[in-house]
C-alpha cells in the first residue's frame, strides 16, 4: 500500500466531461472531473447513486455505448497518451492489456457457454502471441494465483457452477492475466456477503503488492475505502468535491458532504454508549435533470450561505498539502470538531 | 430436533417478565427442488432448521445473517407468507400454525411487513393516499373523512406532508418510497412489524434518515419489531437483541450489547470482524473465513458452520450443537465455546 512510491501518475484524468443523450436534453453525468492515479497506489472514487463515479470508470475504458452518449471533453492521459483521442482499434489493444476492469456483477461479465479456463486463456491470447497450450497453462496459474482451490479441475468449470465469490475471483484472474498496469475495480464486492467481501479485498491487496499494479477503486462504501485506499476522491452529482489522502479524508474532511456521509454510517467499531444519534444528510441526491444552481450540494448543506453557495459553482481548490476541496466556505468552517465527536 | 428439556433450557431468558409477543419454536422450512433436468431425484432446500427465538413487547430483535442464512424465510414464515414445514409460531399466546388460513385474518392485521425494495413493493397505479389507506379499507378500520385524516396523520408521522396524497410512487425517491412503505405498515396499528432489509437498497445519506425514522417511531409508538438485516452497524443502532443465523440455523442469541462486546460463536466473531470499518487506522486483526456458505440442499452434518470454522474438530461433524446459555439472555450453539 503506502510504501515509498514514485510520484509520476500512470493515469491523469483532466477535466473529463461525459454526457448522455436523453429526452429532456443532454445529461452531464461527469462534469469536469480531474484526478490522477500514481504507479502502484490505490485511488478510491467514492460517491452515491448519480455521483458519476461509474460513468467515470466506463469513460476511461471507453465503454460508454455511442448510442447513449460519450466523452464530450477533457483528456484521459494513460502513460502520457490520451485515451479519449485514440481510435477504437487502438483502444482494444489497451483494454484488458494495460488497463483491466472488474465489475460488480461477475455473472453478466462472464460467458456462460465457455469454461472459465478457456475464458482466461482467450483473454491472454487476444493480447499475446502465445500457443493455446501455453495460454491454458497460464490460465491454471492465474486461477491458483487468485486463490481458487484445485485450479486444474476448476479450469474446466462453467461460470454457473461457481459461487458468487469464486466468479469474482475468476473475473480478477481474467483482469490480471496480462499483468495490467492499472486495474479499475467498479464496486467489485458489492452484493457479496461480508465474509466473502473480506476474502476478495484481502486478495486484491495481496495481488497488488505482488504484481505492483495501480488500482482505481470505485465504491459507495466508506468502510471499503478506509481499508483499500491510499488516496480518495469524493464525487457528488457529477463532480469531484474533495480529494485527499485517506487519513485526511477521514480525520479532517473539509467538504460538508464528506462529513455528512461519515456521520450517516452506523458503525460497529464504536461502542453504543459513545455512539449518539446518526446525523443524516437531509433531502435527496439530486436528479441529473434537476441540479441545483451554485454548489450542487447547497440545498442539503448545513453550512449554506447565500450568495456564496447558491449562485456560482465553487472551484476545486488546494486547501494545503494537496487536499482538494470544492466548497466556498472551507476556510471559515471547521468540520474537524464534528468529525472527532462522531 | 430439540428435546423438551432443551427447549425449556432456552425458553425465557427473563422469567419475571410478561410472556413474549412472539415466540418461534423449532421452526423448520424445506423447499422441494428438482435435481438435474432429467433426474427424478427429489431434493430439499433446508432453508430454516430448528429455529427458536422470542420477541418481547416493545423490543426490536435483529435477525442477521448472510445470503442463505434463512433470515428472510424465517421472517416470512412468521407471517405465514411462506408456509412453515413444522414448528410453532406463538403470537400473543396463540399458535398460528394451528389456525386455518381463514382464521388468520385478524392476525394478518396485527402483523405487518416492510419490504426491502421500495421500487417493487408499491403498486405504481395507486396514489399515495390509496396505498397508505389500503390496510384501513381492507380491514374496515376507517372510511371517508376519518380515513383521509388517518392517512394524513400517518404521512406526517413518517415525515411526508399531506400535499403528497395525490402523488404516485414514481414521483418519489427511494427514501421517500420507503417512508410510504412504513406508513402503509403502520396504518392498521400493528402489534408486530417484520422489517425485511428496509434500508439496504438506499443511498447511505438517505439510509440514515430512514434508520432514524424507525428509531423514533419505535420509541413514540412503542413498536415491536423483527428487523431482518445483513448490515451489522444498522442492527447495532436499532436493535435490543440479535439472533445470528447461518445456513438455516441459529448460531447465537444475545442482547445487542453482549453480542457486539463479547461475541462467543466463531461465526459471529468472523462476521463482526469482516465488517469494513470507516477508519483507516482501525486495527484489522481480522478472521478471514475460508470458502463460502455451503449449499442448503446438502448442509454439512453436525454443526453447519464447521466447514468454514477456524476451531472445528472432528466431533463437530457428528453433533448438532444446541443453543446453550453462556450468560443471562446470551445463548450460543457451539460445542467448542
Amino acid at each position: 500500500m503506502a510504501q515509498a512510491l514514485p510520484d509520476d501518475p500512470i493515469l491523469d484524468v483532466r477535466n473529463l466531461q461525459t454526457h448522455f443523450r436523453s429526452e429532456k436534453g443532454p445529461v452531464r453525468a461527469v462534469d469536469g472531473v480531474s484526478f490522477n492515479v500514481r504507479r502502484g497506489e490505490t485511488l478510491a472514487v467514492v460517491g452515491e447513486s448519480g455521483s458519476g463515479k461509474s460513468v467515470t470508470s466506463l469513460s476511461i475504458m471507453r465503454l460508454i455505448p455511442p448510442r447513449a452518449g460519450g466523452i464530450a471533453g477533457g483528456q484521459i492521459l494513460f502513460q502520457g497518451r490520451d485515451l479519449a483521442a485514440i481510435s477504437e482499434r487502438e483502444m482494444r489493444a489497451v483494454r484488458g492489456n494495460d488497463i483491466s476492469m472488474v465489475f460488480q456483477e461477475p455473472m453478466t461479465s462472464l460467458t456462460p457457454v465457455h469454461t472459465v479456463g478457456r475464458q482466461i486463456a482467450e483473454a491472454i491470447r487476444v493480447h499475446e502471441n502465445v500457443s493455446r497450450s501455453a495460454s491454458n497453462v497460464r490460465a491454471v496459474e492465474m486461477l491458483d494465483l487468485v486463490g481458487i482451490p484445485e485450479p486444474r479441475r476448476r479450469a474446466d468449470a462453467y461460470p454457473h457452477q461457481l459461487s458468487g465469490g469464486m466468479r469474482q475471483r475468476v473475473m480478477i484472474a481474467i483482469a490480471l492475466a496480462c499483468r495490467p498496469k492499472l486495474l479499475i475495480a467498479d464496486e467489485p464486492t458489492t452484493g457479496l456477503d461480508v465474509t466473502v467481501q473480506a476474502q476478495i479485498l484481502d486478495l486484491m491487496r495481496r495481488l497488488q503488492s505482488e504484481l505492483g499494479m495501480a488500482i482505481l477503486f470505485i465504491t459507495h462504501d466508506l468502510g471499503v475505502v478506509a481499508e483499500m485506499a491510499d488516496r480518495v476522491v469524493v464525487m457528488y452529482a457529477g463532480r469531484a468535491v474533495e480529494e485527499a489522502n485517506v487519513r485526511d479524508i477521514f480525520r479532517r474532511p473539509r467538504m460538508p458532504y464528506t462529513l455528512g456521509l461519515m456521520n450517516s454510517i452506523p458503525r460497529v467499531d464504536r461502542s453504543l454508549d459513545r455512539q449518539h444519534r446518526l446525523v443524516p444528510i437531509p433531502g435527496n441526491v439530486p436528479g441529473a435533470h434537476a441540479l441545483p444552481k451554485g454548489c450542487t450540494f447547497h440545498p442539503r448543506c448545513a453550512y449554506v450561505r447565500s450568495p456564496d453557495c447558491t449562485e456560482s459553482i465553487p472551484a476545486l481548490v488546494d486547501s494545503g498539502e494537496g487536499h482538494m476541496v470544492r466548497c466556498a466556505r472551507w476556510e471559515d468552517i471547521d468540520l474537524r470538531q464534528e468529525a472527532v465527536a462522531q | 430436533m430439540m428435546t423438551a428439556s432443551q427447549a425449556k433450557d432456552i425458553a425465557p431468558p427473563h422469567p419475571d417478565e410478561a410472556p413474549p409477543l412472539l415466540s418461534v419454536r423449532n421452526l423448520y422450512k424445506q423447499f422441494p427442488v428438482r435435481g438435474s433436468l432429467f433426474s427424478r431425484q427429489k431434493l430439499q432446500v433446508h432453508a430454516v432448521e430448528d429455529v427458536s427465538f422470542e420477541v418481547r413487547r416493545g423490543h426490536v430483535v435483529g435477525l442477521v445473517g448472510e445470503s442463505g442464512s434463512g433470515k428472510t424465510t424465517t421472517g416470512r414464515a412468521v407471517l405465514r407468507l411462506v408456509e412453515p414445514t413444522s414448528g410453532e409460531i406463538v403470537f400473543d399466546g396463540v399458535d398460528l400454525m394451528t389456525l386455518p388460513k381463514a382464521a388468520l385474518r385478524p392476525y394478518r392485521r396485527r402483523m405487518q411487513i416492510i419490504f426491502q425494495d421500495p421500487f417493487a413493493s408499491l403498486n405504481p397505479r395507486m396514489s399515495v393516499e390509496a396505498l397508505v389507506a389500503e390496510g384501513l379499507r381492507v380491514h374496515r378500520l376507517a372510511s371517508g373523512e376519518a380515513k383521509r385524516a388517518r392517512v394524513v396523520e400517518l404521512l406526517e408521522q413518517v415525515g411526508l406532508g399531506a400535499d403528497h396524497l395525490g402523488k404516485y410512487p414514481h414521483e418519489f425517491s427511494g427514501g421517500q418510497r420507503q417512508r410510504i412503505g412504513i406508513a402503509r405498515a403502520l396504518a392498521v396499528d400493528p402489534s408486530l412489524i417484520v422489517a425485511d432489509e428496509p434500508v439496504s437498497a438506499l443511498d447511505v445519506s438517505v439510509q440514515a434518515q430512514v434508520v432514524n425514522l424507525l428509531k423514533d417511531l419505535r420509541e413514540s409508538l412503542d413498536l415491536t419489531m423483527l428487523f431482518i438485516a445483513h448490515d451489522l452497524g444498522v442492527v447495532e443502532y436499532l436493535c435490543d437483541e440479535v439472533v445470528v443465523m447461518y445456513l438455516g440455523r441459529v448460531m447465537e442469541v444475545a442482547t445487542t450489547k453482549q453480542l457486539y462486546a463479547n461475541p462467543v460463536h466463531p461465526y459471529t466473531q468472523a462476521l463482526l470482524s469482516a465488517a469494513p470499518v470507516p477508519d483507516p487506522d482501525a486495527r484489522r486483526d481480522r478472521v478471514i473465513l475460508k470458502g463460502e456458505t455451503p449449499s442448503p440442499i446438502h448442509p454439512p452434518s453436525g454443526c453447519v458452520f464447521r466447514t468454514r470454522c477456524p476451531i472445528s474438530t472432528p466431533e463437530c461433524a457428528s453433533v448438532v450443537p444446541q443453543l446453550e446459555s453462556v450468560a443471562p439472555g446470551h445463548l450460543k450453539a457451539c460445542i467448542r465455546r
